[in-house]
């Protein structure tokens, strides 16, 4: 379940990831790790409960994945914007420090 | 690279693993046949977040830098830059070709520049991605 609370300019978002997530299925048998562009649809999620409409990715300007994200973990982390041109800046951590962070370009699903 | 041995190199498995076989291994780039099962957790309505492109990118790019010894290689996204989704989704359930050409890699991390297209040939996605490779099977 993903918690998405205002702040500012953007917002805090919290993921407690579980085993029981689709997303590991596949990646990889025995030993689960969350596909990387699964912080991607998190921010699409966390974007879309913002604007209250429904939000998709067009553009990743960059996207750094530092640490590994595993069944159990807590995902925490804050973002930024998006701004006019649609740019959300984010850094999502789990303990030890942060496990994605970047820019991407937000834009209404449906345009 | 028939797609038994395509699905060897990738430690992948369904639904996760979305690049079935290997098409063309020229200097620096490979060209490969992907596909996003309908029963993928990304696919919704029988289309896939355009941002699967990018997963697509990396499989390939582990693939391309696949060359000897047997087994799988796990290969790990760590990176990608400059990604561009003229699709703002991907059909899923039908073929679509991924070509990864080398940006600058320096093993074990590599660096490709990667292309995805649909069944007619339009572009779908293009993206820098970067990969960490094992260098034994994992």
């Amino acid at each position: 379940m993903l918690e998405v609370s205002p702040a500012g300019g953007g917002a805090h978002v919290l993921w407690e990831v579980t085993g029981e997530c689709a997303c590991f299925r596949g990646h990889f048998e025995g030993d689960p790790l969350l596909p990387g562009i699964t912080h991607l649809a998190l921010l699409a999620d966390a974007a879309t409960r913002l604007a209250g409409r429904a939000r998709t990715i067009s553009e990743v300007k960059s996207l750094r994945l530092r640490r590994p994200v595993r069944p159990g973990d807590r995902v925490h982390g804050t973002l930024e914007g998006p701004d006019a041109d649609g740019r959300l800046r984010f850094d999502l951590r789990v303990e030890g420090g942060t496990a994605a962070s970047g820019v991407v370009v937000v834009v209404d699903a449906f345009a | 690279m028939p797609e038994d041995e395509a699905a060897a190199r990738l430690p992948h498995s369904p639904p996760a693993r979305l690049v079935h076989s290997l098409r063309e291994r020229t200097e620096g780039a490979v060209r490969c046949r992907a596909h996003i099962p309908l029963d993928s957790p990304w696919v919704r309505d029988g289309r896939a977040p355009a941002f699967v492109a990018i997963e697509i990118g990396a499989q390939a790019t582990a693939l391309l830098g696949a060359g000897g010894g047997p087994g799988p290689r796990a290969g790990y996204l760590v990176g990608a830059r400059d990604a561009r989704f003229p699709a703002r989704s991907l059909p899923a359930g039908v073929d679509l070709e991924v070509e990864a050409r080398d940006a600058g890699s320096a093993p074990p991390l590599r660096t490709c520049a990667i292309v995805v297209r649909g069944p007619d040939g339009v572009e779908l996605a293009t993206a820098t991605v970067s990969v960490y490779a094992t260098q034994s099977g994992g």
